[in-house]
């Protein structure tokens, strides 16, 4: 009885740490980093942060039909621009303004003003724009 | 041979088992455990820290003992490559091209583009790349820049420096874009990327896509790099690699080149016309966001 409660210990035990050695749990993988893409002209941009790996996953969710919800340029964002959006000022709107998003509601409408096109989305409007080469969509002021 | 390496790695597996029969039958009591993990554990502490140290110091006397050649041979077909492609007043190169993303992990996923690049100097340029993540334009018609992301009907125009090799400079530093195939644009234009470079040697000859090239290897601060060099009176860059060596992982990247050296083309070709449905947005000028940003 005892040998058998000694053998329930230690296989126990072995339970634990094998548990705990089979390393991290499942989560989405992000990016760290990338290759340099030529040899002498490394821009000073970190590309592929905090972005999930799956491509899939991306198109599927931010593909909508009004175009303006297509995360454009898949992996990568600019950190900077990300960074830039803590400073703005909120106002009383659903989202605070100069927060930076990859995708708009499917529900938004294209609105052109001054040439340029917007997201309205309810009370919040989006501008788009490229950071770098991915398009990413800035909380703004209603324009008109 | 075979037969007998084969024999004696039974042998060895048999007596192996052996021997772990006779232990099962009390490996796993207390007594047991300690009986085994202890002089495991002991004699793993005791090797862990001379065999980390000593690796360690051979790894540094390896990079310092590494001198670095320039092969004077390698050195002059760069030179010759270069002082060639300034030569050319317009051309078309299609690259078929992979790129290496690191995850955090270490793990690194290839991205996949084809590129189509029609240039004439100084001042005009179109880009077309198609990859894994999206379908974009560039044009460049000495007066403005713009960029088209096919797939979200957007598109973005600037006003733009004279010169190719201004407007490249601008867009990676203000606007955070590196447009595709750079190197073809700076080769032979300045002696500050051959002063980069820390060691050069001559791999050989190599076929590539059917044409007979001499083959390159380069090492500089952050990357390795190899070039296929068209031989011949056309010394055309015909395949390039590049190893980043900053990241644990070294991601490579990866261009097929393929030359077209009498384009056809109209002015037109350097200007974009907006489809009728492509939206105009703002192009972020990540240089000023982050410099507001840092104050």
């Amino acid at each position: 009885m005892r040998r058998d409660m000694n053998r329930f210990y230690v296989i126990s035990a072995l339970v634990v740490i094998v548990i705990l050695l089979s390393g991290p749990t499942l989560s989405a993988q992000r990016y760290r980093g990338s290759a340099h893409t030529n040899i002498n002209h490394s821009a000073n941009i970190n590309r592929n942060t905090n972005i999930n790996v799956n491509r899939n996953v991306n198109v599927n969710v931010n593909n909508s039909y009004h175009g303006g919800g297509y995360y454009y340029g898949g992996c990568c964002y600019h950190p900077v621009a990300v960074a830039a959006a803590v400073t703005a000022t909120a106002v009383v709107t659903a989202a605070v303004v100069g927060s930076i998003v990859h995708s708009v509601p499917p529900s938004c409408t294209t609105v052109i003003v001054n040439g340029l096109a917007y997201q309205q989305c309810g009370n919040t409007w989006y501008q788009p724009q490229f950071a770098g080469t991915t398009t990413t969509y800035v909380v703004v002021n209603p324009p008109r | 041979m075979k037969s007998s390496e084969k024999v004696s790695r039974d042998l060895d597996l048999q007596g192996r088992s052996n021997r772990q029969n006779e232990l099962t039958a009390k490996w796993w009591s207390p007594k047991g455990v300690l009986r085994f993990a202890l002089p495991i554990l002991i004699t793993g502490a005791v090797l862990y820290v001379p065999i980390g140290s000593t690796a360690l110091r051979n790894n540094g006397q390896q990079t310092e003992s590494k001198t670095p050649a320039l092969d004077p041979a390698a050195m002059e077909a760069l030179d010759k490559m270069g002082a060639y492609l300034r030569t050319l007043k317009s051309f078309q190169v299609r690259a078929d091209v992979s790129t290496d993303d690191v995850l955090e992990d270490g793990q690194t996923i290839q991205s996949n583009s084809k590129v189509d690049i029609v240039a004439a100097r100084p001042n005009r340029l179109r880009i077309e790349v198609n990859a894994d993540d999206g379908h974009r334009f560039f044009f460049f018609d000495g007066k403005n820049f713009t960029i088209f992301g096919q797939l979200v009907n957007y598109y973005a125009t600037i006003p733009a420096p004279p010169t190719i090799a201004q407007l490249t400079e601008d867009l990676s530093n203000k606007y955070g874009i590196e447009l595709p195939l750079l190197d073809l644009f700076e080769w032979g234009t300045n002696d500050t990327t051959i002063k980069r470079i820390k060691g050069a040697m001559d791999v050989g000859p190599s076929t590539i896509d059917g044409i007979t090239c001499e083959q390159y290897a380069f090492h500089q601060d952050n990357v390795d790099w190899q070039i296929w060099i068209q031989l011949g009176d056309f010394p055309l860059p015909r395949k390039l690699i590049i190893r980043t060596l900053t990241d644990d992982a070294k991601p490579q990247h990866s261009e097929m080149l393929y030359w077209n050296l009498a384009p056809s083309f109209s002015d037109d070709a350097f200007t974009f016309e907006p489809p009728a449905d492509a939206r105009r947005i703002t192009l972020a000028d990540l240089e000023a966001q982050s410099k507001k940003e840092n104050k």
